[in-house]
């Protein structure tokens, strides 16, 4: 490292510019200086300048080394070395270009978590999705064993090979948008249009890829199916009667699918078979829409409606007790329509955002209240006789009554009285507390030294209570420091 | 030994009163203080050399909850004894 290396004579011409003193004083100054730091190093002292930092006395110790060129154990004998330590003032000036930067944390980990939470969420939804997916094609399969002759579904199936590729990919994704079934109605009508071309060419086509077709089929219908199975299980359970109405729709128009499906079969001779069924589908996916859209617009307003509840709830106290008494039912029961609808809420979501959105967090807000103030009801109760213990503890110790008296001799203890009259030793440090004035060291007590007993509150001294030892410990390591 | 104590004993040493010696102190301190930033490297002579070092940057590792820290890179001032002060240590009673 090549520096300017400034010399004693410089610093003296410097120091005696800046001090305007004549140069002989500065130098005499400067080695006074010197020679003073050295004497008191010298006698083993610290030497603290201010601004500027310490100098101090380092002894380091002997050690075993090896001679690097004989390789014989040599022994460095010990040593004392100046040692500088900076003033942070001198510190930071040193430091100035470098001040602006910090030290930066690589949470690299803490991303990865993270990422990983996220990947949890999105993996529920698509789990549930997947299942309930089964469930539809294993269904799916044998409505088309049971309704759907062997022409027709190789029919169908052979025409919607092609738009089984672009829904494929869109499932495989999980992404059902809306728009995605709008796609679908696109193709249906172009398969209207297309179709007899294509199925009287496809319908000696290969078993295997009938059968994937039948299975790329059941993807199709999924969501329409899958919205259906819901609304078997909901009207059990909901009582709303909207919801009611629509599933009835539904369910009619399901039951309609396969009724027609039968009729078209019979009927309809113009017409291929599969256009009935995929204008069956049509409308179905219509009729989907529709309800999704009306299903969201209900939480939306149902969410709407709990915040103001909520807000009106927490605002206005006198209120509180009415809205408690007549509302909180009333809340359950919309909470218990909430959690029957997020099955179909669910599914929308998945769709739609491709991760469960919090329609469902109302209810949470609004269990949680009365829990909240039973917890706080609760804890208070728990705290109190903690409070009670640590306000003896912070509270000033005043020792007027005595149990007893011990003189000090050789051997005595502190630790061993405490022993003796309280059970326990580490509560010495009251006896010390008591006797602090004839006490100058704990730790070095002289002999002869009358030591009186206080008498104690019990609960201080109350060995079995790891709260009172706790105390006493961090008593003595105030005194024994 | 403090600030105070050392300048009470330099005044001693000089007979001059402590004003004027601690005004030379501080004026001392911070030329010194001026040349180290400006990177030079102060010689005393027979006792031992001021110099300003760069610290690299490095990563640190926190032992218990193994957070990866990066240090930045800092100057830190250095001293160096001479070569005659060891001289002098070595007389001085042995460390118990």
């Amino acid at each position: 490292m090549i520096k300017d290396k400034i010399s004693s004579q410089e610093i003296i011409d410097l120091v005696s510019v800046k001090a305007s003193v004549s140069k002989r004083a500065a130098e005499e100054f400067l080695k006074v200086m010197i020679a003073t730091i050295e004497e008191a190093l010298l006698a083993g002292e610290v030497v603290k300048i201010k601004n500027f930092g310490t100098f101090k006395l380092q002894w380091n110790e002997p050690r075993k080394s090896v001679n690097v060129q004989t390789g014989e154990d040599i022994i460095i004998a010990g040593y004392s070395k100046v040692t500088f330590v900076p003033d942070s003032v001198l510190k930071d000036t040193v430091n100035e270009p470098f001040a602006h930067l910090s030290a930066v944390d690589l949470e690299h980990d803490n991303e990865n978590t993270s990422q990983e939470a996220i990947d949890d969420v999105v993996l529920d939804p698509l789990r549930i999705f997947n299942e309930q997916a089964a469930d539809i094609k294993e269904l799916l399969a044998d409505i088309n064993a049971l309704s759907i002759s062997k022409k027709l579904s190789k029919s169908v199936e052979n025409e919607e090979n092609n738009t089984d590729n672009t829904e494929t990919n869109t499932i495989s994704s999980s992404r059902l948008e809306i728009a995605d079934y709008d796609l679908t109605v696109l193709d249906n009508e172009q398969y209207e249009k297309y179709g007899p071309k294509t199925s009287i060419d496809a319908v000696e086509s290969d078993d295997n890829i009938h059968t994937e077709s039948k299975l790329l089929l059941a993807d199709k219908i999924e969501p329409n199916q899958e919205s259906e199975n819901i609304i078997f299980e909901e009207p059990s359970i909901i009582e709303s009667q909207d919801l009611i109405v629509e599933d009835a729709e539904l369910i009619s128009d399901s039951n309609g699918f396969k009724i027609k499906n039968d009729n078209y079969n019979n009927s309809e001779v113009d017409d291929y078979v599969p256009n009935p069924y995929i204008k069956d589908l049509e409308s179905k996916v219509v009729n989907v829409k529709e309800i999704r859209r009306k299903r969201l617009i209900i939480p939306i307003v149902l969410l709407l409606l709990f915040l103001l509840l909520f807000g009106l709830y927490s605002l206005i106290p006198p209120i509180n007790r009415f809205v408690n008494n007549v509302f909180y039912p009333l809340n359950t029961t919309t909470n218990t329509i909430k959690q029957n609808f997020s099955t179909t809420e669910m599914f929308n979501t998945v769709g739609k955002w491709f991760a469960p959105k919090p329609i469902p967090k109302p209810k949470p807000i609004v269990v949680v209240v009365p829990k909240v103030n039973k917890s706080v009801v609760d804890s208070a109760k728990i705290v109190e006789p903690v409070d009670s213990l640590q306000i003896l503890f912070d509270s000033p110790r005043v020792f007027n009554k005595f149990i007893g008296s011990e003189r000090i001799k050789a051997g005595s203890r502190l630790t061993l009285m405490s022993k003796k009259y309280y059970g326990k030793t580490d509560f010495w440090v009251y006896i010390y507390e008591a006797n602090i004035d004839k006490i100058p060291n704990p730790d070095n007590i002289a002999s002869g030294t009358l030591i009186r007993i206080p008498k104690i509150d019990a609960r201080l001294i109350d060995k079995s209570n790891p709260k009172c030892i706790q105390k006493a410990l961090e008593l003595h390591d105030l005194y024994v420091k | 030994m403090n600030h105070k104590e050392l300048i009470a004993k330099m005044a001693d040493k000089m007979n001059s009163p402590k004003s004027i010696v601690a005004d030379l102190l501080e004026k001392t301190i911070e030329t010194c203080t001026e040349l180290l930033v400006d990177d030079k490297t102060i010689g005393f002579q027979s006792f031992g050399n001021f110099e300003v070092r760069k610290k690299e940057e490095r990563l640190s590792v926190h032992p218990s909850t193994q957070v990866r820290t990066l240090i930045p890179p800092k100057l830190v001032v250095n001293f160096k004894q001479s070569n005659v002060l060891k001289e002098k240590l070595k007389d001085l009673s042995h460390h118990d």
